[in-house]
């Protein structure tokens, strides 16, 4: 009898773990004749939300049911949800080089196809057709452009006594070598003020490697660098210990953000890529520009060494599913997102857009202090898609660690290198 | 003679019924599937192959698995080391009849129900190096006052102290519980006998609290090698960890290989030998407990 209720026991405990792991969870299927629905998932940054509800306004025949995921958790919810197949039609990508891994596993449909249909606008893959192709495949379009600036404040360059940095790109001198020497005079030294700030991610102590178009290991897994990624560290730490630069570890500790460092008129420069202006249009609303006024900023070019000139930066993109139950009705969302109705309204968020127009331009002018800034903001150029390899978001924590153990006096410059092609050629070695 | 009522089996099966359902999807399952998943080169989605054991010896051979598996070690030494120092004083102490000691014990046990992503916000403001509390109190006191949680030197320690801060009070509840359950007459007779007080309290209120200290010391020795909430909150988890790698613990590597860098089969191969190491761990403190584990002082 025993016996008897165990076996009854394993088999109910079985047949319901069964039911309920096949189980399917809530659908939202497309009523005949209806609009279709299209589910999409995005983070929860307030300059996307216009863009939804604007496709949802534009026409009648697609919907967008939009998912917001928090921003600090999407990375490893998306990856949780296209591993489950859960329910979704269409993704933006946060972490540009988490494509790869989502391609490699069949997640993301190839776009080519739907490329070539007649009457799409693709002037948005155009333009960043690096940054969305894996092995000859156009896998996204892109939705926010990308670009690298230099963010300055006026008002402390005039307390300083000295030329913004404007007038070294129109003299063709504003180098690296000539940010450097800037960031030190124009800092006031007792860490009240610094010359320049750079964020943290490790992705921008690589400005100079992107500038020499060097991916530092490529998609093939060769490892291609240079000295200029030491060049850049060292350059990091000397303009640190000056109090010229705003310090790295300090900056990841108290998660100080770059935003309030400009914001409170302590950082004269801000090297920080398209979406800034955004932020300071919510600076300029929520009044908490200190010490200078919106017309007391501006935007030129990222220092560079080489001719012409190249800024580094991944545009932000969309994909439809392999697996989407609308894919059709995905592709035309987010090829309308590219396009110059999406771009219209990221330049309304004073975003830079994947695509831009006259017009576009003309609502920009709303979000930039100035026409030069404009036209710096706008100009073509080309924009080097750095780590956009599926060793990238290796690449860029092995460039973090080495960073801070270079910082902090534990990498001497000597080892630098032997140490930095050493983890390269464990990532290579390591990676799916 | 009188006939004992059994409680039939089929009522028996359907009151384990939940639990063993639970059992199933939320542990057996999930530990299956991790260590299958261990010999493979997973990443999240179908294509996939068998690996053998090379997740293992690449864990096994990488500097940085050894780096963060003696980041975990000194993390767990430490903390279950004050944990339990602490724990134990406190209950000592709050066993005695002072003013107030309810009121302290519940004080010192409520950080312990406190959400560790709030506790680890609230610290970092505090151990701030420039605009934190503690540092400006510090440098009111004419002192030099450490980065705390932004050198390499002191975040571990700072995470530690954290920790113990945040969860010796359950632990004191423990040996609360313990001292009390302790039979008064033993203390009365140790006095009779011209015991002190030292003497008393290694021969009697440690043996008598042994078995509530071998449970404190097995939980807090899982729970320590198991640390991510704080680590994560504390030191950006997603920028990396404390500086340098100094807080890079096991459990925070294991999230990093998963979700970041889609290596499923490699983060679950690192979770079947943490997991191995705690049961290990838990073993030899199960087998040597017969030496110094007391059930019969009442």
């Amino acid at each position: 009898m025993k016996r008897f209720f165990s076996v009854i026991l394993i088999i109910g405990c079985i047949s319901l773990v069964g039911l309920y792991a096949g189980g399917k969870g809530e659908e939202k299927t497309s009523k005949p004749g209806g609009p279709t629905t299209v589910i999409y998932y995005l983070w929860d940054d307030p300059s996307l939300k216009p863009v939804v509800d604007g496709f949802n306004a534009a026409q009648k025949e697609v919907i967008v049911d939009a998912r917001y995921i928090p921003s600090p958790d999407y990375e490893t919810k998306i990856t949780t949800l296209l591993t489950a197949h859960a329910e979704m039609d269409a993704y933006m990508q946060k972490r540009q080089s988490d494509m790869f891994a989502h391609f490699d596993n069949g997640f993301i449909e190839p776009l080519d196809a739907y490329l070539k249909q007649p009457g799409v606008d693709t002037r948005a893959v155009d333009a960043y057709r690096e940054a969305v192709t894996i092995e000859g495949t156009v896998v996204a379009v892109p939705w926010r452009g990308a670009a690298y600036y230099t963010f300055y404040n006026k008002k402390l360059f005039e307390k300083a006594g000295i030329s913004t940095p404007d007038v070294y790109v129109k003299e063709g001198t504003w180098t690296w070598d000539k940010f450097a020497e800037v960031s030190r005079k124009v800092s006031s030294g007792d860490g009240t003020v610094y010359g320049a700030t750079v964020y943290i991610w490790g992705s921008n102590h690589l400005f100079m490697q992107s500038q020499n178009m060097k991916p530092i290991i490529d998609s093939k897994g060769n490892i291609d660098y240079d000295d200029s990624v030491h060049r850049f560290f060292k350059m990091r730490k000397e303009l640190e210990e000056a109090k010229a630069m705003w310090p790295l570890i300090d900056m990841k500790v108290t998660k100080s953000h770059y935003s309030k460092q400009f914001y409170d008129g302590k950082a004269a420069m801000l090297l920080i890529g398209e979406w800034f202006p955004g932020f300071m249009l919510s600076g300029r609303d929520q009044n908490l520009l200190k010490g200078f006024t919106w017309n007391d900023w501006g935007i030129t070019r990222l220092p560079c060494d080489s001719k012409p000139y190249i800024t580094q930066g991944n545009p932000t993109f969309n994909h439809v599913t392999s697996y989407a139950k609308q894919k059709e009705a995905a592709f035309r969302f987010i090829g309308w997102m590219g396009g110059p109705e999406g771009a219209k309204i990221a330049a309304k968020a004073g975003v830079l857009p994947a695509t831009i127009t006259p017009e576009v331009k003309e609502i920009l002018a709303n979000a930039i202090p100035d026409p030069q800034s404009l036209e710096y903001f706008t100009e073509s150029k080309k924009a080097y898609p750095m780590l956009m390899t599926k060793y990238g978001s290796r690449i860029e924590v092995l460039v973090n660690n080495l960073l801070e153990e270079y910082l902090l006096g534990k990498i001497s410059d000597k080892d630098f290198d032997a140490r930095f092609r050493a983890g390269l050629k464990e990532i290579i070695q390591t990676t799916n | 003679m009188q006939r004992i009522n059994r409680t039939p089996s089929s009522v028996i099966a359907v009151f384990l019924l939940p639990s063993l359902i639970g059992f199933i999807m939320f542990i057996l399952i999930p530990i299956v599937m991790a260590v299958g998943i261990s010999f493979t080169n997973f990443s999240g989605g179908p294509r996939f192959r068998f690996m053998g054991f090379q997740n293992y010896l690449q864990a096994f051979r990488s500097a940085d698995f050894q780096h963060n598996f003696w980041i975990t070690l000194v993390f767990t030494f430490w903390t279950v080391l004050f944990q339990i120092v602490l724990g134990l004083g406190f209950a000592l102490i709050l066993n005695e009849r002072l003013w107030a000691r309810n009121l302290f014990r519940g004080i010192l046990f409520l950080p312990n129900v406190l959400s560790s992503i709030a506790v680890g916000l609230a610290f970092m403001l505090i151990f701030d190096p420039q605009r934190g509390p503690l540092n400006q109190l510090l440098r009111s006191w004419g002192m030099d006052p450490p980065l705390w949680l932004g050198s390499e030197k002191t975040s571990l320690l700072t995470i530690i102290l954290v920790t113990v801060w945040q969860s010796f009070g359950y632990y004191m509840v423990l040996f609360l519980g313990g001292l009390q359950t302790i039979n008064r007459s033993l203390y009365e007779a140790a006095s009779m006998d011209g015991a002190h007080a030292i003497r008393k309290f290694l021969s009697v209120t440690l043996p008598g609290l042994s078995p509530i200290m071998f449970y404190s010391i097995t939980i807090a020795i899982i729970r320590a090698f198991q640390v991510f909430d704080q680590i994560f909150i504390m030191t950006g988890g997603q920028l990396g960890g404390g500086p340098a790698g100094s807080t890079s613990v096991l459990v925070f590597d294991i999230y990093r290989n998963g979700f970041a860098f889609f290596r499923f089969g490699y983060a679950s191969a690192e979770s079947v030998i943490l997991l191995c190491v705690v049961f290990i761990v838990t073993f030899i403190q199960y087998r040597g407990q017969n030496r110094w584990v007391t059930y019969d002082v009442v």
